[in-house]
């Protein structure tokens, strides 16, 4: 009998337990999804004082009855912005009555039939940026109307999610707006003519050698505190160790919001240029990583991946130490998160605005995984893909992409080993590190370029590019060829060993 | 429409080779659009179409606006100046669609004043400045677009402020003292006899003889300026302009008159034994303007009784009369009496009964 009331017992309370858990999760699934349901409008609607205008005025070229004040200006160009920036939430929200804060009358109504249509059939369209002239203005001031080029892209979404259409066009249209008692509201909005956005004819690839290569941040600073504590003599001596392991390129990255702040850009900038010059002192090629830890691919958020090109491409494209441009680190790990129409209509989107920007500038996507290291080769000068996959297949691997290169450089460029042992050797260790990393360059001998993740351990890896796993954390903090005393681990005498080979090999071709 | 339609995607899709995992997208102004949701209502919308089909473009395809089908017209600044800067009459003509009509489209402007004028749409705008008439009032403004009518738009010619002559009434220079008064402009009119409005601000510059300024603020009513002055604050003789926007009045110079009491006012005391005192009562003042001096002016009266003291009292007058109470018994009377009100004194005595006293000498200024 005792027994079985014990039994009888205990299963009394596994149900409790169960039914409690049970209650747990429901309320913790209602909690997750009002947390989404928030995060995604708040994605997805640009709050004014996070919006850059995207009007750039020009000089009237018509006579106006009234001059367009500087005020009027920013107040107007404001007013656009929002409106487009309104629209393109309203695309992807489905929901348009906000857009009658922006838009009024016929360009109400078509507005918002077109973001219902849009929403309904997975198409997209975002205003990047507008070179507007204003070409009438009431005397009153109440009636303004102004002849734009627009630079804006459209794509569609198939059913199974990939791209269906894409389009980058600068659009030449005239917009009516009027100051109505809530502000300026678009009140016509036409399209007169379409010129897409030109595309580059030849690659560049001529400049491009083979290229040994380590990715680079300072072991105290890495990913996000790189540019906050920009320190030349740091830099400096590691560019010494990499010299001396007898590479001749850096692959380095330029985050996205660090070249966008207001307030830090500009010195950004400047130490852009600086680390160039210092590369260039140590006859290191260096290829920049554009947008990185970018958060998503918001639709709100491309106007400002421009001005993040037109900040960033101006410094890139006149230094001579550039080798090529690397637009994304891994954007195929964003394809399921994101949906693989979204991310490949922003990369074709950056692809052609560096094109038409830097058109001498050789460019590639650091792709994950060799699976998509075809994707969008058309477009792009070298092919890049990160080889982290299985080692006794590489050569293979590398083997199947240089096939379908269509006599492209194909590098790898990033592919790494950590040596952190958590017990007795295992998963890794400094010599299974030297090991692991022989055995995959010496698969690799074939390439245009290889580069190594990373010189350096570091102690306090960002938890922002590498999650908050302390399993993870302790992988990513030994991937370095350098401990964090700067003392050589025996991988970096492999390595050394390969670049000698692997340079001298390229002369001899 | 939407076979026409079909038959254009048709015609793309017959030009390339045939994907049957090819869709059709129309791009316009406001996005992409699958061809198979494209509406006859989207069809309307005027402006340059591209179709897409895979890599392949058709981007020669425009919508053209049809004819006017609907003319809004805006005409302003609402509130013009009499012949004088100008008025902006804009026409933004629509089709059936809510497109822009297509330039060069005629459009028949009418102020509401002077004979029609003609100009011609670009962008589905077409405008008019003119110089508004010289009359001030409501006028009706219109505009036809391809035998459409807009809905008329009013707007008002208003007096030309910076033409007004401003004169002050200098029909009458002397104000009196002690009086609350009211300086006057003549009938305010701009220079083609548009007389001012009600409710425009107008300034009284007060130009004293010990060179101070003074300025009083009021606004115009029917068709001038009419300002109330204080006169018992004023010291001297000064002079005034009218000022109103940019205009100015010239100077007018005003006498101040004092005031002077007619004759010396009738004196009586009565006993007032509980507190052992007298009361004076002085008055009615009459002044020689025929009226009772006003309230409020200052009164002073003394008393020298016949032991030798004296006594004396301050006060305002009130209903033109003063009084006031002594602690002094009538045994001490009589007394010299010195009565002193709007710059005039009087002298008497004041009897040991208690009728009215005289003054012989009467008023000295």
């Amino acid at each position: 009998m005792t027994r079985l009331a014990v039994v009888a017992t205990a299963g009394l309370s596994a149900v409790v337990l169960l039914a409690a858990m049970v209650v747990a999760s429901a309320a913790f699934s209602l909690a997750t999804e009002r947390q989404v349901t928030y995060e995604y409008l708040d994605a997805a609607i640009l709050s004014p004082e996070r919006m850059q205008p995207i009007v750039d005025w020009q000089p009237a070229t018509v006579d106006l009855a009234r001059e367009v004040t500087a005020v009027e200006h920013e107040v107007v160009g404001r007013a656009m912005t929002e409106a487009w920036s309104a629209y393109t939430a309203a695309q992807h929200l489905g929901q348009t009555a906000m857009l009658a804060d922006y838009f009024s009358r016929v360009a109400l109504e078509r507005a918002q039939q077109a973001a219902e249509t849009a929403h309904e059939t997975g198409t997209r369209m975002v205003v990047l940026a507008i070179s507007a002239e204003p070409v009438f203005y009431h005397l009153d001031g109440s009636v303004l109307q102004v002849r734009a080029q627009s630079l804006t892209a459209r794509y569609a979404k198939a059913e199974d999610g990939a791209l269906a259409q894409f389009r980058l066009t600068h659009d030449t249209t005239l917009t009516t707006l009027m100051s109505e008692s809530s502000g300026w509201r678009v009140l016509s909005h036409e399209r007169q003519d379409v010129r897409p956005v030109a595309a580059r004819k030849t690659p560049h690839i001529d400049r491009i050698n083979q290229l040994a290569g380590i990715n680079y941040y300072p072991a105290d600073t890495p990913w996000r505190a790189f540019w906050a504590n920009f320190d030349t003599e740091v830099i400096s001596q590691d560019f010494g160790r990499i010299r001396d392991l007898g590479a001749n390129s850096i692959r380095v990255f330029l985050p996205r919001d660090v070249f966008l702040d207001e307030t830090g850009k500009e010195s950004a900038l400047v130490n852009l240029q600086i680390l160039l010059d210092l590369a260039a002192e140590f006859d290191l090629s260096v290829v920049p990583t554009l947008f990185d830890l970018r958060p998503g691919y918001d639709l709100t958020g491309w106007p400002d991946d421009l001005r993040y090109l037109q900040g960033v491409l101006p410094v890139l494209k006149g230094h001579r130490a550039v080798a090529f441009v690397d637009l994304k680190n891994e954007p195929d790990l964003d394809f399921a998160p994101h949906g693989r129409a979204r991310v490949e209509a922003w990369l074709r989107s950056m692809i052609a605005l560096h094109h038409e920007m830097a058109p001498e500038l050789a460019l590639t996507i650091g792709w994950a995984s060799h699976v998509d290291a075809l994707t969008l080769a058309d477009q792009l000068d070298v092919l890049s893909y990160h080889d982290y996959a299985k080692i006794d297949q590489s050569a293979a691997r590398l083997k199947a992409i240089r096939g379908k290169a269509d006599g492209k450089p194909v590098m790898i460029t990033e592919i790494g080993e950590s040596s952190y042992s958590a017990l007795a050797g295992w998963p890794g260790s400094r010599s299974t590190q030297a090991a692991r990393l022989k055995a995959r360059l010496d698969s690799l001998t074939l390439s245009d370029g290889v580069f190594i993740w990373t010189l350096n351990d570091f102690p306090d890896p960002d938890a922002a590019a590498v999650g908050s796993s302390i399993w993870v954390r302790n992988l990513q903090s030994s991937f370095g060829l350098f401990d964090p005393e700067g003392r050589p681990k025996p991988a970096a005498k492999t390595v050394a060993a390969f670049f000698e080979t692997f340079l001298k090999g390229a002369q001899n071709e | 429409m939407l076979f026409h339609r079909l038959c254009f995607c048709l015609g793309l899709l017959a030009n390339y080779p045939a994907h049957a995992d090819t869709r059709v997208f129309i791009s316009d102004a406001f996005g992409l659009v699958p061809h198979e949701k494209y509406s006859d209502t989207r069809e309307g919308w005027a402006g340059r179409v591209e179709i897409l089909s895979g890599t392949h473009v058709r981007p020669d395809w425009i919508h053209a606006a049809r004819a006017a089908n609907n003319v809004l017209l805006f005409v302003g600044p609402k509130s013009a100046k009499a012949g004088k800067d100008k008025v902006h009459s804009v026409a933004l003509a629509l089709d059936g669609k809510g497109n822009l009509v297509a330039n060069g489209l005629t459009a028949r402007f009418q102020s509401g004043a002077s004979a029609m004028q003609i100009a011609k749409t670009s962008g589905g705008v077409a405008d008019m400045l003119f110089r508004p008439p010289v009359q001030a009032r409501m006028y009706r403004a219109g505009v036809t677009i391809g035998g459409m009518q807009s809905p008329k738009a009013d707007y008002r010619v208003v007096p030309d402020l910076d033409s007004v002559d401003l004169a002050l009434d200098d029909t009458r220079r002397a104000l009196h003292q002690e009086t609350l008064d009211r300086l006057d402009s003549d009938p305010i009119a701009d220079r083609y006899g548009n007389p001012i409005e009600a409710g425009i601000k107008v300034g009284l510059l007060l130009s004293h003889a010990d060179g101070a300024v003074s300025r009083l603020d009021g606004v115009t009513t029917g068709n001038r300026a009419s300002l109330p002055v204080l006169v018992r604050g004023l010291a001297s003789d000064f002079s005034a302009r009218l000022s109103l926007g940019p205009a100015l009045s010239s100077s007018v110079r005003f006498d101040l008159r004092k005031v002077t009491l007619q004759s010396a006012p009738p004196v009586v005391w009565s006993d007032l034994p509980e507190i052992g005192g007298i009361r004076v009562r002085a008055g009615p003042f009459a002044t020689n303007a025929g009226h009772l001096l006003n309230d409020g002016s200052p009164v002073s009266l003394s008393l020298q009784f016949s032991d030798g003291s004296t006594k004396a009292a301050q006060g305002w007058i009130k209903d033109g009369m003063f009084e006031a109470i002594f602690a002094a018994g009538p045994d001490l009377l009589p007394a010299d009496l010195r009565v002193k009100a709007a710059g005039g004194v009087a002298r008497s005595q004041l009897g040991v009964s208690d009728g009215v006293t005289d003054f012989p000498k009467g008023w000295q200024e």
